[in-house]
């Protein structure tokens, strides 16, 4: 996984990957502040809740917060159980 | 069901001491539109302000230095409203130097050194680039932030609004609660 964008000096010359996630950051970055604004993380603080659980919570209908939910979860910064990635 | 990684659970939780998501989404609030005119901007050579960006103050009125008196400075910044630096503490001596992304600035006032590292990539667009500082002038702690002129990238002396966005007023109330 490519660090930061100062990470890409250093990354080998066959690496698009790396130029992906820069290209994309902004996908990621636009995550982070939305869920940051609606709170996610705060609600999440207590403990694991169900997607009818945080969708109330944040003021969203279950589809957008599981939109939101996964996204966090493909970034890291959520743990979903019982979601099949493969 | 879903829980917060490590990583979240102790920077991403508001409340907690470590807390650092308003620092964060500073950033996005006050950077993302900047960001999005760099093209703009470049192709321009000079800044692109859209002038019904509720940031737009940041950028007016820089040669109006005592606009605003010096008591309520910080619920003026807290409304949005541009506030000159020498207003609080003049004369001001400003030095900065640039270590990688950041620029780091010192600038002294008769009562004490306050440094101040500022993001300078933030405002691609010929804005001010902006910081939040909490620093204690006598027993009073406030919360500035600073103004830089983006269009040479740089510092410049005198050149300096306070913005008072969540992050400034969450610092000094972590400060000193005397916001």
């Amino acid at each position: 996984m490519p660090t930061w964008w100062t990470g890409l000096a250093d990354a080998p010359p066959d690496e698009a990957q790396a130029l992906h996630a820069l290209g994309l950051g902004f996908m990621a970055a636009r995550t982070l502040h939305v869920a940051l604004e609606l709170r996610l993380f705060t609600h999440l603080a207590v403990g694991a809740q169900t997607l009818g659980q945080v969708a109330p919570a944040l003021g969203l209908a279950e589809r957008a917060a599981g939109r939101l939910l996964y996204a966090c979860a493909a970034l890291g910064l959520v743990q979903a159980t019982g979601w099949d990635v493969s | 069901m879903f829980r917060n990684t490590p990583l979240t659970q102790k920077y991403l939780v508001e409340g907690q001491a470590t807390f650092i998501g308003s620092y964060l989404h500073m950033f996005d609030a006050l950077s993302y539109h900047r960001w999005e005119q760099m093209g703009a901007a470049l192709r321009h050579n000079g800044p692109v302000d859209d002038l019904s960006h509720p940031y737009r103050y940041l950028a007016d009125d820089a040669e109006e230095p005592q606009r605003f008196p010096r008591r309520s400075t910080l619920a003026r910044a807290a409304s949005g409203m541009p506030w000159h630096a020498g207003s609080i503490s003049r004369p001001l001596r400003v030095s900065s130097t640039w270590e990688g992304a950041l620029v780091r600035t010192q600038w002294q006032s008769s009562t004490a050194i306050h440094t101040c590292v500022l993001s300078s990539s933030i405002s691609p667009g010929g804005s001010p680039g902006r910081a939040c500082h909490a620093f204690r002038r006598g027993s009073r702690t406030a919360c500035i932030s600073l103004a830089v002129i983006m269009n040479t990238m740089c510092c410049r002396q005198a050149r300096m609004w306070c913005c008072g966005q969540a992050i400034c007023m969450l610092a000094a109330r972590k400060a000193a609660g005397a916001c």
